[in-house]
């Protein structure tokens, strides 16, 4: 069976003055779930409804299943998108806001009817079809927008953060629906959100982007073990990635002093060989900074916040304010009580799991950290 | 990876598509465009008829504005009809000035304070007291103009300001528009300044009002361009001609002359008529389109 | 949400406050509050409610109060509306209703087609939209009589009307001045003069519906004029429609200004309608203030039964309250 791959190339899209999108490439296999997140203004969703052929490009092109589809009408794309707040019709009732698209292509009313009733029961809404989108919870509206786009059977499913206008509780179960729909209809999924957390959950693959420019792409996992850029360290991850600027001065190589900005002491440094540059940013996750009285990094006590199982606290370390996730022992317990004398405590951090940035442009380096110590 | 070749049919269509597109832009213009052109014509002859200095029709119509249209013969069919009679017309444009501003002061002044009431204060009966106002935009203007003639006859006010003015005060319409907009304006900053200590009236007029500028722009011209094209109750109110507005001085225009319509002074009285609303909507065409589309929203 | 179940809730919360507040706080408000609506709750009642019942009162007598000539008559002045024929002084009122019924149902449709059409025509916000549809609009902002004065002229012997039609060997006509034509030359008039009035309703309900809904229409290919006019702006301005066809109708069975200013009810009747009716008996006719009274109340039943019919209409239909 021939593949329905998707393919963008060098797809700008300007709203006038403003570009919304650069040049931007991006290929996805068939039937994979493929994740676009950004913060809002990132131009994900100009991606999504480019691909749709609601937008025209001003130059790029995409191609669906080897077919430049451009300029095609959106209803000859073979796509259908789910919206985020639904767009049911609301003057229809939820069968015929699925059968419309049936409808317009001039299908047997028998068939219709079979389609539409078969997509019903798969999704769960056969009990709902008679009613009108106001008579529809926020979820069941969902799973009516779900049926609307699969009943066309199309080779690419756009979803537009269908999960953003449904509460918390509803949002978890409709995840879990929204993975078995892909597993049913094995197509691929371009879903756009701005929410790392449906992100990692959902997507096979997940795309970055800022500023109408992708940042990284790559599986969950590779994204948020190997952040490509500050931008994307900074935006995965809850609390985000604390971002420590700092200078190096080359000792006797691999040796490095290190000064992070603000602070007075600076630390000896042994990389794995790679040349650091003269500024850089450290990228250390909250949850991989320990308590340790002997440990290389030293700083006052500002907030702390008991969050059940674990403590969150802030050091301040130079002029940087550094977040730290701790288990609760006693010792993580003691800060508690620290906070108010802004008491000094000394932390440490493996450092082959700190991530090092290029100062200015931000690129990652890897995790190019043997040793730290104090001088 | 190399690009799939690509597909003639495609750019074909995509030709098509841009054409066909580029060819509804250009078909929608030019029907906008005609309507403009349908639209402004009678107002464009009004124009000049009135620079003209016959008083009879031409076959056919001409619309060169340089055929005996001057600024002279403008000038001169102005004071012709401004003093025609012993200034009639001249009267009646400052009947119709003083009329439709006292009754859209008024009007806009009383429908913003009961449209705040029903928005935002509480009182025991204000639901039925609103729905009362509601029934009353369906009464039809027939059923109310005999009886309100004879009570204005009762009153000593026919032929009289307060007749012309007070019975058209009454306009459940700037009632709903300020209701509506009330409603619209967040609580919370009423209730900052409940906390502040101001009294209802106090937040009235220093906070509320002043947020509610669209609509009272909506309602004041609204108010006043209604009230200067009224033409049946100063019909039958003012059968003395010193206290006619334009509408009915205008009518009376139409068959001073007999039969025999005096065509460039009868253009030149409906443009004195008609400017000034012209120039208030070439203002406030935006307020006035608001108010409007105020009957499609839902309520 | 409905108006009422708007006010229910309403009411709900004001019930709540009252017995939450403290008495003398909730007493100063309810004091500003009567006072805010008492001005136009009193000019409502003496001139809009106290004038329909002494109309319903006036109509049950021979009413001449300047000569003092006033006594009750019954039914008698209805019978005279109902059953009374045509006199020389003028046509008879149900000739005159069923001239306002054939114009009405004719103006009505035309003019809420047009103004459908020319909606979804200006139905952008590109500039050239925006000005001649600020051009188009402008008879909405025109006085009825001025409207008139100039249309007398464009159904003249001489006017633009003969002229387009001169080529196509029509021979001129003035249009006021003919039984057949002067109605339908005022029909012409009018839904020349407020098509645009109700296009702004129209475009209002259009701009409302959701750009989301516009693009899941795209995507399930309703993508001509017409199908998008028959599944999705149609069906969506239902609410718009019905409003429209409520004020037009309610709109053109009043019709006077025209008449009056134009054909005076002529020529030989054709233009009569029932306003004009009133008016002539209550003041140009002696003492037929009663009759005039009664046929008013007619009228007035008239008008109030088809708006309830569509105001019921309009619940069944509406789809989101």
């Amino acid at each position: 069976m021939r593949t329905i791959p998707v393919e963008i190339r060098g797809l700008t899209v300007r709203f006038g003055h403003t570009l919304a999108l650069q040049g931007l490439d991006m290929s996805i296999p068939e039937g994979e779930f493929r994740v676009i997140l950004g913060p809002s203004g990132s131009g994900k969703t100009t991606i999504l409804r480019s691909i749709a052929g609601l937008i025209e490009p001003e130059a790029g092109s995409i191609w669906i299943g080897g077919r430049d589809v451009t300029l095609l009408y959106p209803s000859e794309r073979n796509v259908a998108m789910v919206f985020q707040n639904y767009a049911l019709y609301p003057h229809m009732t939820a069968f015929n806001n699925i059968a419309l698209n049936l409808r317009m292509r001039h299908l047997p009313r028998d068939e219709i009817d079979r389609k539409v009733t078969g997509v019903a029961e798969l999704l769960h809404i056969s009990p709902l079809l008679d009613r009108t989108p106001r008579e529809l919870s926020g979820g069941e509206a969902q799973r009516v927008g779900l049926a609307r786009a699969m009943v066309r059977d199309p080779a690419v499913y756009l979803m537009d953060e269908p999960l953003s206008n449904l509460d918390a509780k509803l949002r978890g179960e409709m995840k879990d629906e929204l993975r078995r729909f892909h597993r049913i209809v094995q197509k691929t999924i371009i879903y756009v959100t701005h929410d790392q957390n449906e992100a990692m959950a959902l997507g096979d693959h997940i795309v970055v982007m800022d500023r109408g420019r992708k940042q990284q792409e790559g599986t969950p996992k590779e994204v948020y073990d190997r952040p490509g850029t500050v931008f994307v360290a900074k935006f995965i991850g809850s609390p985000p990635m604390n971002m420590i600027p700092a200078r190096t001065e080359a000792l006797d190589r691999p040796r490095y002093r290190l000064s992070p900005e603000g602070s007075p002491a600076g630390l000896v440094l042994t990389s794995n060989g790679d040349p650091l540059p003269p500024e850089v940013q450290l990228g250390i996750r909250p949850s991989s900074i320990r308590l340790d009285p002997t440990g290389p990094w030293k700083g006052p006590v500002e907030y702390t916040e008991l969050l059940g199982p674990q403590i969150e606290v802030h050091f301040r370390v130079g002029t940087t304010r550094v977040v730290a996730i701790l288990p609760r022992t006693s010792a993580a317990e003691g800060l508690l009580e620290a906070e108010a004398r802004k008491e000094v405590v000394s932390f440490a951090v493996e450092p082959a799991s700190i991530h090092v940035f290029e100062g200015r442009t931000g690129e990652a380096l890897g995790n190019p950290i043997l040793s730290l110590q104090s001088p | 990876m190399t690009d799939p070749p690509p597909a003639p049919l495609v750019h074909r269509r995509r030709i098509l598509w841009r054409l066909a597109h580029a060819w509804r832009q250009v078909v929608g213009v030019v029907v906008m465009l005609l309507l403009a052109g349908l639209y402004v014509l009678p107002f464009y002859w009004m124009f000049l008829k009135a620079g003209r200095d016959s008083i009879f029709l031409g076959y056919p119509p001409d619309f060169n504005p340089f055929s005996g249209t001057s600024w002279s013969n403008f000038v001169n069919n102005f004071n012709t009809v401004w003093g025609y009679g012993s200034g009639i017309f001249a009267q009646a444009f400052s009947n119709s000035l003083f009329v439709a501003l006292s009754v859209t002061v008024l009007s806009v002044g009383f429908g913003s304070l009961a449209g705040y009431a029903f928005a935002r204060l509480r009182f025991p009966g204000r639901d039925l007291l609103f729905y009362l106002v509601l029934a009353t935009l369906m009464i039809p203007f027939p059923v109310i103009f005999i009886s309100n003639y004879f009570f204005m006859y009762q009153l000593g006010w026919l032929n009289s300001y307060q007749g012309l003015i007070v019975p058209q005060v009454v306009s459940a319409l700037n009632v709903f528009i300020m209701r509506q907009y009330f409603l619209t304006i967040p609580a919370d900053v009423e209730n900052a300044a409940k906390l502040d200590g101001l009294r209802p009236w106090n937040i009235f007029f220093r906070i509320s009002a002043p947020l509610a500028k669209p609509a009272f722009a909506a309602s004041i011209i609204l108010t006043f361009i209604g009230t200067w094209n009224n033409f049946l109750w100063p019909l039958v109110v003012s059968t003395n001609p010193s206290f006619w507005t334009l509408p009915v001085a205008l009518d009376f225009f139409k068959g001073v002359n007999g039969t025999q319509i005096y065509w460039d002074q009868m253009m030149m009285a409906t443009l004195i008529m008609v400017v000034p609303t012209l120039v208030i909507y070439a203002f406030a065409e935006r307020y006035f389109i608001q108010g409007i589309s105020f009957f499609s929203v839902k309520r | 949400m409905t108006a009422r179940s708007d006010l229910a809730g309403a009411e709900e919360k004001v019930a709540r406050w009252w017995r939450r507040t403290g008495s003398s706080a909730r007493a100063a408000e309810a004091r500003t509050g009567y006072l805010f609506v008492l001005p136009i709750i009193a000019l409502l009642v003496i001139f809009t409610l106290y004038p329909v019942v002494r109309s319903f009162y006036i109509s049950f007598y021979h009413w001449d109060p300047f000569l003092h000539d006033v006594y009750f008559l019954g039914l008698s002045n209805y019978y005279t509306v109902l059953a009374g024929p045509a006199t020389p002084a003028h046509p008879s009122f149900d000739f005159a209703l069923l001239n306002v019924l054939y114009y009405t149902a004719v103006v009505v449709s035309a003019q809420t087609l047009a103004a459908f059409a020319l909606a979804l025509l200006f139905n952008s916000r590109r500039m050239v939209s925006r000005v001649t549809r600020a051009i188009v609009f402008i008879p909405a902002a025109t006085s009825s009589v001025a409207m008139s004065a100039l249309f007398i002229w464009i159904f003249s012997y001489q006017g633009p009307v003969n002229a387009v039609l001169a080529p196509l060997r029509v021979a001129p006509l003035n249009w006021f001045q003919s039984t057949t034509y002067a109605f339908p030359a005022i029909m012409a008039m009018n839904v020349f003069s407020t098509a645009p009035y109700f296009m702004i309703l129209f475009l209002a309900g259009l701009q409302a519906i959701p750009t989301s809904i516009q693009e899941a229409a795209s995507l399930d290919g309703v993508r001509s004029l017409w199908h998008r006019t028959r599944y999705i702006y149609f069906p969506m301005l239902r609410f718009t429609t019905i409003i429209v066809a409520i004020l037009g109708i309610t709109g053109a069975m009043q019709l006077f200004d025209q008449i009056f200013v134009i054909t005076g009810g002529g020529p030989a009747g054709s233009t009569y309608v029932p306003l004009f009716y009133i008016y002539d008996l209550a003041f140009t006719a002696q003492g037929e203030q009663g009759v005039a009274a009664a046929a008013s109340v007619i009228l007035f039943i008239i008008i109030m039964a088809i708006t309830l019919t569509q105001r019921r209409f309009l619940r069944e239909l509406s789809w989101a309250g």
